[in-house]
């Protein structure tokens, strides 16, 4: 496994990672995204279909 | 206005007035968000290019704003489909075959595109490196225009309907090929048409702010930077606009005659050619337009490139097919104005750069600020010609507006439409207001990006740093 250099800071030190940890940070970042909205689109869902609205 | 409806009458009349209000506020969001996508990529792209931190510095500053103006598109846009349910259930149930795909399209882009690479751009630069990043940024601005291009070809279907039969229920079904109903004839003309305006309308408010701060600050090099490729875009891309939009009204001359009648304000036809109308007040109760200034033949010239062409008017269109002409006459000419005012400033920056005084001119800054919402005000002004200009149809010449909608009762439309104005107005009106006071704070070097503000140390009460030891934090941060 690579040495990342400690001086390296944000970007800088995120560039220095494999690619495979990098794009799992993307997946996992793009999948809460979208699940955070779907959590978002399912309670006005439900608040649309209860029976007194 | 409602004395003498009936309760029917009164509710159509409501639930339009409910639709055009929420429309309105809406599209001021995506119409911003769409250019700034954009604009937030080709930020990007300078900063991996060149490795100026200047460029990165604007795309953090312009971060921030994009995403409470996403968010506001977001929720503000929600409430429309609400609508579609409750006031217009009678053309969701009639055109939803055709549409309904369409529009579902759309959110799965807004979602999977925007909303999901939104994240990545927001917090995921110190995790995914700068290549990555980028790809999320150039994913949110093409899922920007993705979704422009869905909810652009439903409302350009309903302007133009084809490739759709007529079901047994009376109800629209999808004909054998879906690109005859995605590609109909006024799609291409009004995707650009509307595309580009929302690149103007993005341009215009970044050349606002950076005149803003250059008014302020005539050295503040992060503000000569979005002053000056706004100003560009002024100056390049008004004039294409003004040519697409010609391009837009010939295909409208084509396809919905009577809409470009109203925009004109031919009442009459002129069977020796048109003049252009400037000016002049409509009376669609005697079909004639008062105190009006004319260009003589100069319609025809624009809409068939023949001085003596003959236009037909509103004359030759049945009463009760022909749309208000009051509002699309005079929204018609808001855009217009609105457009060619944007193209001067465009010249007029350019001549100030060849004069070197692109920063140093301060009446150039002061309309530049003053042009800020110009861009809002020309959408909404072309979005309420073309609907108005639609009318009385919500599908053109096949289903009226008033055979769209839900039988409902007048209070309860009055009612839900008082609701949306008060929250509008407070909700969107305090996300307005955190805008403006983003940009108020003048860009500057080291911005902050959002993922290190949420980490910044937190200062005990009372207790301020010395000022040696913030200069050799910033000294470490550069």
């Amino acid at each position: 496994m690579a040495i990342i250099d400690p001086r390296l800071d944000g970007a800088d030190r995120a560039d220095a990672k494999p690619l495979w940890q990098r794009l799992g940070w993307m997946a996992a970042i793009w999948l809460a995204s979208v699940l955070t909205l779907g959590v978002v689109a399912m309670i006005i869902r439900f608040w649309l279909n209860s029976p007194q609205s | 206005m409602f004395a003498g409806m009936d309760a029917q009458a009164a509710a159509l009349v409501l639930a339009r007035m409910q639709f055009a209000f929420t429309v309105s506020f809406h599209f001021i969001f995506p119409a911003f968000s769409i250019g700034l996508a954009s604009y937030l990529a080709v930020l990007e792209a300078l900063w991996l290019k060149t490795g100026k931190e200047l460029y990165l510095d604007l795309f953090r500053y312009w971060l921030k704003i994009f995403s409470v103006a996403f968010a506001m598109g977001v929720v503000s846009g929600l409430v429309m489909s609400y609508q579609f349910g409750t006031n217009w259930s009678v053309f969701s149930d009639k055109v939803g075959g055709v549409i309904g795909p369409l529009m579902a399209y759309e959110v799965l882009t807004a979602f999977f595109l925007e909303a999901g690479f939104l994240g990545v751009m927001l917090f995921g630069m110190n995790r995914v490196g700068r290549g990555l990043h980028f790809a999320a940024t150039l994913m949110v601005a093409v899922g920007t225009f993705i979704s422009a291009f869905w909810i652009l070809s439903v409302n350009s279907w309903m302007q133009t309907p084809t490739g759709f039969e007529i079901g047994p229920n009376g109800a629209f079904m999808p004909g054998p090929s879906w690109a005859a109903i995605i590609f109909n004839p006024s799609f291409p003309y009004r995707l650009v048409h509307t595309v580009i305006a929302a690149y103007l309308t993005t341009a215009f408010v970044v050349g606002a702010v950076g005149a803003w701060h250059l008014l302020r600050d005539r050295v503040n090099l992060h503000a000569r930077k979005m002053f000056s490729m706004a100003m560009w875009m002024a100056a390049l891309v008004a004039p294409v606009q003004i040519f697409v939009g010609d391009m837009h009204g010939l295909n409208t001359l084509e396809h919905q005659p009577a809409k470009v009648m109203a925009m004109e304000g031919h009442y009459q036809s002129h069977p020796d050619g048109a003049p252009l109308y400037l000016f002049g007040i409509p009376d669609d109760k005697d079909q004639k337009l008062d105190y009006a200034i004319a260009i003589p033949k100069a319609s025809s010239l624009i809409l068939k490139h023949d001085p003596n062409a003959p236009l037909a008017g509103l004359d030759t269109i049945a009463p009760d097919k022909r749309p208000p002409v009051w509002i699309v006459f005079w929204s018609f000419r808001i855009m217009v104005g609105l457009g060619f005012l944007m193209l001067g400033l465009g010249l007029w920056s350019l001549l100030a750069r060849t004069r070197k005084k692109l920063y140093d001119w301060p009446l150039l800054h002061r309309l530049a600020v003053l042009m800020g919402p110009s861009g809002f005000i020309a959408v909404i002004a072309g979005w309420v010609t073309t609907e108005v200009g639609r009318q009385p149809y919500t599908v053109y010449g096949l289903l009226t507006t008033a055979d769209s909608v839900s039988p409902i009762a007048a209070p309860a439309v009055a009612t839900s439409l008082a609701a949306f104005v008060v929250v509008y107005f407070a909700v969107f009106g305090i996300g307005t207001w955190y805008i403006v006071h983003l940009m108020k704070d003048p860009p500057h070097p080291h911005e902050p990006a959002l993922e290190e503000e949420e980490r910044a140390p937190i200062r005990s009460a009372g207790i301020t740093p010395a000022q040696h030891m913030d200069a050799q934090s910033d000294g470490a941060a550069s």
